[in-house]
């Protein structure tokens, strides 16, 4: 339950569950079972992606091994409770390793950095992405995500990263980005339905 | 859980950087000495812990607050808050919201008086809260009003 206790901002959205890769629930279930080399192909499969994302929030290479660290004992220990209802496995990790690095970030007040940058009109819109025409080519899912994100509107895409990469609450992003929480809170919802239209397709989600 | 949609999210990070090999060697070596089985939750539990270090919220020098549960229906709070030895609390009125607390270790000054672990207190709404400080530090379970802490939390983040 670590959505519900932050700020809700996504929670007002009904989204429909992706199929779970069946891989990921089998090496799960292994792995609450306490197969060490379940886990170790689990960290294989997962800890790029995660790494990846836990880099963006903390920015610091050091913060972010510690953090990845942290995020897959908590897998480790938390794998028994995991349940195929509540969620995909790679959705399930991806919510442990985000609330550490979130965590992280906001225990060193570094996400206040956050806003000034934004207000400085000094938002990636690197990480904000562009569509890499090479990586669809190539199949790969993360480029689908990234050209559905792509196709937002600007505002809309900026507060859905400023809420998910950099762990703002949404007064903080209206703060940002000098616009009513109300109008945030409608760019949220407004972008995450078109995101959920633009990827209902991807059946399962194969991080590798 | 995030929503499946929102956790897709994490797919556009930009860098594609791999972990050093130290990091999967460190948990391996982790779950062989300290690996032990924990128990599923049964279906509807949910267990925190003070003694975990997830979950706490600073919200100001030597102070921070855990959130058990947010029961916005019985617009009740449960949340655990820690003292550093030597934080104070600043002064705050109780303004429509009374303020039940339960020490749980160390000890804290409140309402005049010092209190230890298993003491509690019941302060009622539009009391006035002075001179809170916790000289070896404390940890405590706080109940206010659902509404109140959220507004509380939103204070402390921004």
């Amino acid at each position: 339950m670590l959505w519900p206790v932050e700020p809700p901002l996504f929670a007002q959205l009904k989204l429909k569950s992706f199929l779970s890769n069946s891989d990921d629930v089998t090496l799960l279930q292994a792995v609450a079972r306490r197969d060490e080399a379940a886990f170790e192909e689990l960290y294989d499969r997962m800890s790029r992606p995660l790494f990846s994302m836990v880099l963006r929030v903390v920015r610091g290479r050091a913060d972010a091994e510690e953090v990845l660290q942290e995020a897959f004992w908590q897998i480790w220990e938390n794998a028994p409770s995991f349940q195929t209802t509540l969620g995909s496995p790679f959705c399930w990790m991806v919510t442990i390793a985000r609330r550490k690095a979130i965590d992280r970030l906001r225990s060193s007040s570094r996400h206040l950095q956050r806003i000034t940058e934004a207000q400085a009109q000094r938002v990636d819109d690197d990480y904000a992405p562009a569509i890499a025409l090479d990586q669809i080519a190539a199949g790969e899912r993360s480029a689908t995500v990234n050209a559905a994100l792509a196709a937002l509107a600007a505002e809309e895409r900026q507060a859905i990263v400023l809420a998910f990469f950099d762990g703002l609450t949404h007064p903080e992003i209206a703060a940002a980005l000098s616009a009513p929480v109300g109008t945030i809170k409608s760019r949220i919802r407004r972008g995450l339905s078109k995101l959920e239209s633009a990827l209902a397709n991807l059946q399962s989600v194969d991080s590798r | 859980m995030l929503p499946e949609t929102v956790a897709l999210l994490a797919l556009v990070a930009p860098s594609r950087a791999k972990p050093a090999a130290r990091i999967k060697q460190a948990l391996l070596a982790r779950i062989r000495t300290e690996g032990k089985i924990v128990p599923a939750a049964p279906a509807g539990w949910r267990f925190e812990s003070a003694k975990s270090p997830e979950g706490w919220l600073a919200a100001m020098p030597g102070i921070r607050f855990k959130p058990l549960s947010v029961d916005s229906v019985r617009d009740v709070a449960l949340v655990l808050v820690e003292l550093a030895p030597g934080a104070q609390f600043p002064d705050h009125p109780h303004e429509g919201c009374a303020e039940e607390f339960l020490i749980l270790s160390g000890d804290i000054l409140s309402g005049g008086r010092t209190l230890t672990a298993g003491d509690y207190y019941y302060a009622a709404e539009n009391t006035e809260h002075t001179n809170v400080v916790s000289p070896s530090g404390c940890t405590a379970l706080l109940s206010i009003r659902a509404k109140v802490w959220e507004q509380f939390r939103a204070s402390i983040a921004a």
